[in-house]
Order: C-alpha cells, then sequence, then structure tokens
C-alpha cells in the first residue's frame, strides 16, 4: 500500500549516467498531491531521462526516487500506482487496441466489472472506437498516442507521469486530455508532464521545474519564476529563454538568418 | 538517371538500413544506451555485428548448397546402375532443395523487406521513380545474393564433372535459373501476403484466426520438406523408381522431375518418346512461368519502390470490450498473440513440434528394424533408442530465449508495467512446457502407429525424462531472463543463429544428464535395473533443484 502522508513523487539528487555521459547531474524535486508539475528544458536537457527514471526504464547512477514514499527499487508497487505515456510511442505493432490493453490491463489486474466501464469513457473521449480492432502498426501517429493514454489512464493511476503527451494529438483530442489532466489533478492525483509547448505549461502547470544540460536551473510557480527572473511581464517561453540563457543566442541567430 | 554502379553503391547502404530496420527499428527502444557517444559505438556495433551474422549465414546457406550439389551428383555416379534415373533424382533433389533454403532465407527477411518504409526516405531524394525502384530491386537481390550465385555456379558445374556433360550441365544452369526465380517469387507473394496481413487485420474472427494459422504454417512447410528430404535421400532412387512405374507421364510433367528427366534426356538420350516430349514441354512450360514469374517479381519490386504496399485499411470494430486474465495467462496469451503474426516467432514456436514429427517419422530409417514386431524390455533398452527422445526433442530449448526476446517488443512502454520478473518467468515456463507436451503427445501418436510394441517403453521413458526436460526448460528461462535478454532484442532469429545454437548447447547438457548417468552405471556394473534407476533419480533431482531455483526468483 501506498503512503498517503508522502508526497506522490520525491527526486532527490537524481544523478543519470549513460557511460561517460552524464544525463542528470543531481535534480531535485518534489510534486505534491493535486499538483501539476511541468518539466521543461530544451532537446536534450535531461528531462525524458529523469521521466524514464522514475518508471523504472533507466537506472540512476546516484540519488533517491519515491513514489508515495515508496523508493523505485520497489519497481512492481511503484509501476502500479503510475500511469505513463513515453515520448515516442512504441506499442505492440502486431496487436490491436483491444489486444494492447486487454494485456496491459491483465498484467494491471484491474477489477473486470469495472474496467470496461471506464474503457468505454475513454475510448469515447478519445475517439479511439473505431480503430479498435485495427492493428497498431495500421494507426496513425496521433491515434497510436491515444492508446497509450488510455493504457497510462485505465487503472486511474495516483500518479501520471506523461512524455510530451500533446505532441501527435489532434486538436479536440489535446483538449480532452488537457481536461482529464486538471480533472485528475483537482481529485488529488499528481501529475508530472514535460512539454515544449510553453502556453501549455503555462495555463496547465501548478510549478514548473527548467532543466537545462542536466541541471535544474529554475523550479516554482510561472510567477515566482517571473519575480526570479525580474521579468514582470514576460511569458513563460521568455522566462525559459531567459533562465537557460538561450535569449540572446535566439536574437543573434534571428539577426544572422535575416541578413 | 544514375548509373547501375552508382545505383549499386547506393544499395549497398538501403540495404544496410534495411537490415538495421528490420532487426532494431522497434525492439530496441529503451535497450540501447543513450549518451550520443556510446549510443553511436553501440549502434555501430549492433550495425556490424547484424552484416557479420548475415553474411556469416548466407555463407554457410551457400556452403551447404554446394556441398549438397556435388555430394548428390558424385554419389548418384556411384550407383552405376540406373545412371540415368540418378541423374533425375539427384537434379530434382537439388532443385527442390535450393527452391526451400531460399524460401527459407526468405520468409526470415523479405517480410522486413517489404514493410520497410524505405521508399519513403528515397522518394524525396532527387532521384527518378524508376532509380528508386531499381535501388529497391538490387536491395531485394542483395539479400539472396551469395546463395543465389553460388546455386548457379556450383550445381551445373557439379553435374557436369560428375557426368560429363556440357548440354546436361547447361540444362542445370537453366533450371537453378528457372528455380531461384520460383524462390524468389515465392518469398514475395508470401511476404507482401504476411505484411497486408498485420496492416490489415490481426485478431478478430475465427475465420480469420484459422486462415491466419494456415498460412503461418505455410511458411514451416519448407523447412519440413527440407528435413525430410535429407533424412529420406537415401530413398529417392527407390521412391522415383517406384513413382514411374505407377504415374510414368505425371511424373514427367511435375516439378522438379520434368527438369530432371529434361537434364537426365539431354545427357544420356534413353527415354521413351513419350516421357521425352512430356519432359521436354512441360520443362519449357516451366521456363515461360518462371519468365513471367520474373516480370511479375520486377512489377511488385517496383511497386514496393513506389511505396504502394506500406498501406493500410480500418478493420470495422466490435464492442469496446475487453477480457481480463491472470497477468500469467495475459502474457501468454500476449506471447501467443505476437509469435503468430511473426513468420521469424512463429517458425520458432513450432518447430520443437515439427521436429518431433520429422524426427519420429525418421525413425524407421534410423531404425532398420521391425517396427511392429520388437518388444523391448525397458532395463535393456539400447543407447540409441534410449537418446531418441531427449534428441527429438532438443528444439524445446530454442522456446525460453525466444519467448524472452518478446518481451523486448515495445519495451519502451511495456518496461513501464508492473510485471514481476517471476510472473514473467512462469508464464515463460508454462508456454514452453505446453508446447514440449504436445511434442511428446504427438511423438507417442506416431509412435501408436509405426512402432506399438515400442510404445510402452517410450512412454515409460518419456515419463521419467519428462522431469529432466522440464528442469531443462525453468532452469534455461531463469538464467537467459538475468544474463542474455538483451542480446536477443531482435525477433529474427535469422541474424541472432550463434546464440541460439550456443544457449541449446549449453543447456542440452541439464537434458542429457540422466543419460549420462545412465551410460556410466551401465558403464561399472552393467545393471540395466541400476541404470534405469539411476536414469529416474537424477532426472527427478534435476527437476526438484530446477524449482528451488525458480522458487528463489523474486
Amino acid at each position: 500500500m501506498s503512503d498517503k502522508t508522502a508526497p506522490p513523487l520525491l527526486v532527490q539528487s537524481l544523478t543519470v549516467k549513460y557511460g561517460s555521459f552524464t544525463a542528470v547531474d543531481n535534480i531535485s524535486f518534489i510534486v505534491n498531491p493535486g499538483e501539476i508539475y511541468g518539466l521543461l528544458g530544451p532537446n536534450g536537457a535531461g528531462k525524458t531521462s529523469t521521466l524514464k527514471t522514475i518508471i523504472g526504464l533507466v537506472q540512476p547512477a546516484s540519488g533517491r526516487v519515491e513514489v508515495f514514499g515508496k523508493p523505485i527499487s520497489e519497481e512492481v508497487a511503484v509501476k502500479s500506482m503510475i500511469g505513463y505515456v513515453p515520448e515516442e510511442v512504441i506499442l505492440m505493432d502486431s496487436l490491436t487496441p483491444r489486444e494492447f490493453l486487454e494485456f496491459v490491463a491483465s498484467i494491471r489486474r484491474l477489477d473486470k466489472n469495472t474496467v470496461n466501464t471506464r474503457l468505454e469513457k475513454l475510448v469515447s473521449a478519445f475517439q479511439l472506437g473505431e480503430y479498435f480492432d485495427t492493428p497498431i502498426a495500421a494507426l496513425s501517429k496521433g491515434n497510436k498516442q491515444k492508446v497509450a493514454i488510455v493504457a497510462a489512464l485505465l487503472h486511474e493511476p495516483q500518479l501520471l507521469i506523461l512524455d510530451e503527451p500533446l505532441i501527435g494529438l489532434d486538436a479536440f483530442s489535446s483538449k480532452i486530455l488537457k481536461e482529464l489532466i486538471i480533472f485528475h489533478a483537482k481529485k488529488g492525483g499528481a501529475v508530472v508532464f514535460s512539454t515544449h509547448i510553453m502556453e501549455v505549461a503555462e495555463r496547465l502547470c501548478t510549478r514548473v521545474g527548467i532543466i537545462h544540460r542536466g541541471r535544474m536551473v529554475g523550479e516554482g510557480t510561472v510567477e515566482g519564476l517571473r519575480k526570479i527572473v525580474k521579468s514582470a511581464e514576460g511569458s513563460l517561453e521568455e522566462i525559459f529563454l531567459k533562465v537557460t540563457e538561450q535569449e540572446t543566442g535566439v536574437q543573434e541567430i534571428i539577426r544572422a538568418l535575416e541578413a | 538517371m544514375s548509373s547501375i554502379s552508382e545505383l549499386w553503391k547506393i544499395s549497398k547502404k538501403v540495404y544496410r538500413e534495411i537490415v538495421f530496420q528490420s532487426v532494431l527499428s522497434f525492439r530496441t527502444e529503451g535497450v540501447l544506451p543513450q549518451s550520443p557517444k556510446d549510443t553511436r559505438k553501440n549502434i555501430e556495433s549492433i550495425a556490424k555485428n547484424i552484416e557479420l551474422n548475415i553474411i556469416l549465414n548466407k555463407v554457410i546457406m551457400s556452403f551447404f548448397m554446394g556441398f549438397m550439389s556435388s555430394f548428390m551428383f558424385f554419389s548418384g555416379i556411384l550407383l552405376k546402375a540406373d545412371v540415368e534415373l540418378a541423374a533425375v533424382c539427384g537434379v530434382s533433389t537439388i532443385l527442390i532443395s535450393i527452391l526451400f533454403m531460399i524460401v527459407f532465407m526468405g520468409i526470415q527477411t523479405t517480410t522486413s523487406f517489404v514493410s520497410s518504409r524505405i521508399a519513403d526516405i528515397l522518394i524525396p531524394l532527387p532521384l527518378s521513380r524508376k532509380d528508386v525502384s531499381k535501388i529497391i530491386a538490387i536491395c531485394f537481390i542483395r539479400i539472396f545474393d551469395i546463395p543465389l550465385v553460388t546455386a548457379v555456379l556450383i550445381t551445373p558445374i557439379a553435374y557436369g564433372l560428375s557426368y560429363g556433360s556440357i548440354l546436361g550441365a547447361l540444362i542445370v544452369l537453366l533450371s537453378v535459373i528457372v528455380t531461384e526465380v520460383f524462390a524468389l517469387t515465392i518469398s514475395i507473394i508470401l511476404a507482401l501476403s504476411f505484411y497486408s496481413r498485420v496492416v490489415k487485420g490481426g485478431g478478430g474472427s475465427k475465420f480469420g484466426i484459422l486462415t491466419r494459422f494456415f498460412y503461418m504454417t505455410i511458411w514451416i512447410i519448407p523447412m519440413f520438406l527440407m528435413y525430410m528430404i535429407f533424412s529420406i535421400a537415401a530413398r529417392i532412387p527407390e521412391l522415383v523408381k517406384y513413382l514411374m512405374q505407377k504415374i510414368p507421364y505425371a511424373l514427367a510433367t511435375l516439378y522438379p522431375f520434368s527438369l530432371g528427366f529434361l537434364t537426365s534426356l539431354a545427357t544420356f538420350q534413353a527415354y521413351n518418346p513419350n516421357t521425352a516430349i512430356l519432359s521436354i514441354v512441360s520443362s519449357s512450360t516451366y521456363f515461360a512461368l518462371a519468365l513471367y514469374s520474373f516480370k511479375w517479381l520486377v512489377e511488385k519490386l517496383i511497386g514496393i519502390g513506389l511505396g504502394s504496399t506500406a498501406t493500410g485499411s480500418r478493420i470495422v470494430a466490435g464492442k469496446v470490450f475487453i477480457k481480463l486474465e491472470e497477468p500469467w495467462l495475459g502474457i501468454i496469451k500476449k506471447d501467443l498473440r505476437i509469435a503468430s503474426r511473426s513468420p521469424s516467432y512463429f517458425s520458432m514456436l513450432i518447430m520443437p513440434i515439427i521436429q518431433t514429427i520429422v524426427f519420429t517419422l525418421s525413425f524407421s530409417s534410423v531404425f532398420p528394424i521391425n517396427l511392429n514386431q520388437i518388444t523391448i524390455p525397458i532395463e535393456s533398452i539400447p543407447f540409441n533408442l534410449l537418446i531418441f527422445p531427449a534428441i527429438s526433442m532438443l528444439m524445446i530449448l530454442i522456446l525460453p530465449p525466444m519467448l524472452l526476446s518478446i518481451e523486448n517488443v515495445a519495451y519502451s512502454y511495456t518496461g513501464s508495467l508492473p510485471i514481476k520478473r517471476k510472473t514473467m518467468i512462469i508464464a515463460k515456463i508454462i508456454l514452453t512446457s505446453i508446447i514440449y507436451f504436445i511434442s511428446l503427445l504427438t511423438m507417442l501418436l506416431l509412435f501408436a502407429v509405426i512402432a506399438p510394441s515400442l510404445l510402452p517403453v517410450f512412454i515409460v521413458l518419456n515419463g521419467i525424462l519428462t522431469f529432466s526436460a522440464i528442469a531443462s526448460i525453468i532452469i534455461e528461462t531463469v538464467f537467459v531472463s538475468k544474463t542474455l535478454v538483451q542480446k536477443l532484442s531482435s525477433g529474427i532469429v535469422y541474424f541472432k543463429t550463434i546464440y541460439y545454437i550456443l544457449i541449446v548447447i549449453l543447456f542440452l547438457l541439464i537434458m542429457m544428464m540422466p543419460l549420462i548417468t545412465y551410460t556410466i552405471i551401465m558403464l561399472f556394473t552393467q545393471s540395466g535395473f541400476l541404470s534405469i534407476a539411476g536414469l529416474t533419480i537424477v532426472s527427478i533431482a534435476e527437476f526438484l533443484v530446477a524449482l528451488l531455483f525458480l522458487i528463489k526468483v523474486k
């Protein structure tokens, strides 16, 4: 059982290495119940590595990661509490969504009596019904993404980890997912998601953490970050560029391109 | 338009990419390290490994073809009597073997070729559509290059040297080319059909499942017949002679015998006019059919070049409803579904059953005894009969690594699921054991027909050795799941032959341990009773140790 008093996610001094390369360098953050935590950063900053470590796909070099007080070494218990959508959705191509979800639901030992009602709602919300018996190999990227999202939400996880979940989704499904994320947080669940879309992060996230070259270079509410970078009027995008020291770089590149 | 040499150069890179994609594209996500430096090093080494494996497999296949041609023709000459018939048999056997070997290679690789989205990469480049098609066609030839060339060169030379006929050798050359065209065409037909099945629909109706099973079984037939041919090679002349007496004209018109007759006719000019005319007419028809097949093949390859195969269609979906199972059963169901839609996995899955059937059917050729009359008490069973069950079940040891390798499919997602390692291992052991028992039952049923008097001995013997076999399966599954599973990330077994051979050899030792004990006790005591007792004790002890191993898995 999970410890209800412990935070949904605790990441402390996390370091992830691939050989000699340090992808995540001593990162710490906490996600509280009811919070939507946005993990932002340029490409290759270490967001996906952080999320993969939480979910158990990558082994940390050092540091502590706990989900509801349980260390990630208790793999099965931790994974049971998490719903995960990977950045690059690679599912079992030769299966149909029905067969894939049967496998996922069986592994998660979901309740026979309730799972189909929830499944029906999710499939209908993401307009996936007509593709339910089409092999995943034949689905578009967006529909594969929807299958992964349904699989992640099916067991009503306490913690949602979404790696760039909106990429590939149509406007309708994107809206549905955002509403679901908000609803999930309102119910007391927690969400960690990485995104490049600053407007979405600004609108959805309770707090954001900005990662740059594997290090956490800024963390807090958008308002709090504005104060730190002294940009009271600036959007999250401007804050992000300032924090990651890319603002001057952007202007120089634009000038060079215009010239 | 680019020159052929330029296209050849481009095709080399494209071919590498096809091979690489077919092995890695959707399997190793989450398995490869992700630092830019290490990933590059790792991918480069995997790519080199794959290429080396493919070349090695091609060379082995070519060596086999060359050896077989030489053996069949030279041994045919040694028959002295009926040399005309020996030529017919030799040519026919070699042609059918070449056909099966190329189709066997094809079933492992051409589906990836057909399904690869390589046209999507090539079409935006400044190349004409014709050039793209030519590159794709060259890539297709590259899959088979060494075996194709070997068969074309070695077979006619071996025939010419054995029978001293240039005209005969020329007919053999043409026959080999015809056979190769047929084999390539069959490979592409199977690959296109398989790919369209995957893209157009997986699960669904019982009829769909039945047709898929039938379809997948077809993939196995070449392997099955190949072994049958080799195990009864010595009896082929006898069989052909018999058939010639019964159905002489039908045989002269049937592929590959008609081509065999034509070759023999060109060499010895010694057949009756009716057989001669029939073989000439039917062979000409096969040449024409090969020409037509070749044109069709080129058109299909152009189609692939234009990306026309990479389209799917939507299935009318049923009610949104899922059936839940226990996790271990869920894993077994998933494994069966994935295996039934992958030629490579499926061929491995049913290989133990096929091997048992083939071994049992060829039992009478291994033991030239009157099988209906022989009765052997279990304590005085001869050693070659004793090892028969273990040897005929050898292929079961391929299943645990194969089934574990399925866990690498879509690992970037499945790695996030709360699957207990023990549950996963138990699921693999159960599925392997089910296949083992099906094989065993098949063997006993066949023995009930071909050697009923031996059945009681085999039931008792297999009953004892089953403990050892299940022990091997358990220990192998636990061991491979701990150590080698990532090395087996490719679903195309053909590319990982060496790992599978090593694993089978290693765990065959456990399976053979009771038999080794039997032999040692027999050597020292000459007591059949003590030897059987030793065999039983070791077999049961292995099973208990394996259970302990399994219990200790977390």
